[in-house]
């Protein structure tokens, strides 16, 4: 398998994180202001401006060398991140959420940015967002990563709503927090967290929204607003039980199942399919009896 | 076809146990194989229930072989015989054990085989999938094992592996003394030769089509020179 490598864009946010964010947070504060400017490092660097983070799984392996595994565990751990010098791995359970499975991810590469100097962080949602000054550090910065200022503000603006009018929860207000979380992929709690943190909303009514909004109501406002189909809706209010191996295994499993040195069950298994058929179609195409594709 | 067994000389060629595997006590040390050379013929327990679909399957397996060596062994009986009780009388499993008798009398593998060795092999013919019971692929495995053991002595034999699981085929393709045979390409061997008509190998595969036991494959198919139109079952 092929070397995990740091993009020069990925190797510059390592430097920053070791000039700047070396030590440990002396307060609450200042935890929050270091995950938002490592945040605000990763965007500039990575060129993201404001917009939404897509495929997060890719950016991660793409510019930080670091393989990422998405598969159904259940629900006694949100992830996990495994790293030594060399290697780094994160895992997201997607029994959960699809935002906050993304959320997942991007707190777990926090840690790794962070050089969180465990080897490996396996954490449920209590942990996550305990008051611990470490965590609070990286949901800061996972938070700001998915949900940037900037990227917050525009959408509000373009919605016409003024800032009196968000914690009514009124109809509105609901189609708007469902298009944040539509267009950003996060979970209602993480984008009402965010929202208290960018001042938008107090912690008090935060509070309130959160025991009175639920997600699908939220998501399904919007998409009744916008005329998303059910079938093109965010997947932050459903359960989304995605199986996605890390690339760089994934393409070498690939590379030795068309030179016929593995079998299609590994791939089979990697996938989560059980079609091994059907998988075999798809792995070699149209290919002559050497296995070179037919022009 | 000539019986083999691994202690016991039939015809120009016989394996024996050496060190746990089996090798060939035909001059030993030179591993280029000649064209000439003669198969040793093993089929797993899934080719056999395959011919047990039908009677000229199980001829043209017999054509194929012709007068060269085939080795039955214990594990792939005792995988039929299993079968056999659990799909019960009348099962393809069930005739298929009936018919054993032509292939002479099962080599006892455990003295020939490495089980740790046989273990990894049926770990990568799984691929991460758990088995469904311990034997799950053992029967292949030990096979490829035997091959694979013979082949790493610098036996000159030659080997045919017929089975019809592509995973295990792709294993045993990795020693280059193998070639491992679905029975479609079998059938499509047969063809190319002139040993089969491709309607009659047509008419075969339709049966086993019809029991989910091969791709549907036209005589035109069989006829052409692409065994890629053979799907899956054409490779490797």
């Amino acid at each position: 398998m092929p070397a995990s490598r740091l993009s020069p864009m990925g190797a510059q946010v390592f430097r920053y994180t070791r000039s700047a964010l070396s030590g440990r947070p002396r307060n609450k504060a200042e935890a929050q202001r270091q995950g938002r400017r490592l945040a605000e490092k990763v965007r500039a660097e990575l060129d993201l401006g404001s917009a939404a983070i897509r495929d997060l799984a890719a950016l991660i392996e793409t510019h930080f060398g670091v393989d990422v595994d998405l598969s159904p565990l259940g629900r006694d751990a949100d992830g996990l991140c495994a790293h030594t010098g060399e290697q780094a791995l994160i895992v997201a359970s997607t029994d959960f959420p699809d935002g906050h499975v993304r959320f997942t991810m991007a707190h777990e590469l926090g840690h790794h940015l962070l050089a969180d100097p465990r080897e490996v962080i396996a954490e449920n949602g209590e942990q996550m967002y305990s008051d611990n000054i470490v965590e609070r550090r990286v949901n800061a910065f996972a938070a700001h990563l998915l949900l940037p200022d900037a990227g917050v503000q525009s959408v509000l603006a373009s919605l016409d709503i003024p800032a009196d009018e968000l914690p009514t929860g009124n109809d509105r207000v609901q189609r708007a927090l469902g298009n944040l979380m539509y267009r950003f992929g996060v979970s209602l709690p993480a984008l009402l967290f965010q929202l208290a943190d960018l001042r938008v909303l107090s912690f008090d009514e935060v509070a309130v929204l959160r025991q009175t909004l639920r997600a699908g109501q939220v998501t399904a406002r919007h998409r009744l607003a916008a005329s998303v189909p059910q079938l093109a809706a965010p997947l932050a209010e459903s359960v989304c039980e995605v199986v996605r191996p890390p690339q760089r295994l994934l393409e070498t499993a690939l590379t030795a199942a068309r030179a016929r040195k593995i079998g299609t069950s590994l791939l089979a298994t990697l996938l989560d399919r059980e079609d091994d058929a059907g998988l075999f179609e798809e792995v070699m195409g149209d290919e002559d009896d050497a296995g070179r594709p037919i022009r | 076809m000539t019986r083999m067994t691994p202690g016991g000389q039939s015809g120009d060629a016989r394996l024996v146990g050496v060190g746990g595997v089996s090798v060939t006590t035909l001059s030993s040390a030179s591993t280029s194989l000649s064209p000439d050379q003669p198969w040793i013929w093993f089929s797993d327990t899934s080719a056999l229930i395959s011919a047990a679909v039908s009677t000229d399957l199980g001829k043209a397996i017999q054509v194929a072989i012709g007068t060269n060596k085939a080795m039955l062994l214990d594990v792939v009986v005792a995988e039929l015989r299993h079968r056999a009780e659990v799909d019960g009388r009348g099962s393809l499993a069930a005739i298929a054990k009936g018919v054993l008798t032509q292939f002479g009398e099962p080599v006892t593998t455990p003295k020939y085989v490495n089980t740790q060795q046989v273990r990894t092999i049926q770990a990568i013919i799984a691929g991460g999938r758990p088995l469904k019971h311990d034997l799950e692929h053992w029967a292949e495995s030990v096979t490829i094992e035997m091959m694979r053991g013979a082949h790493q002595r610098g036996s000159r034999l030659r080997f045919r592996f017929l089975t019809e699981d592509y995973n295990a085929r792709i294993e045993a393709a990795q020693i280059p003394t193998c070639e491992p045979w679905s029975t479609p390409r079998l059938l499509w061997e047969l063809v190319q030769k002139g040993d089969l008509t491709p309607h009659s190998a047509a008419a075969i595969a339709d049966d086993l089509q019809r029991v989910h036991r091969g791709p549907n494959v036209t005589a035109a198919e069989f006829a052409g020179k692409r065994r890629s139109k053979l799907g899956r079952a054409g490779q490797p």
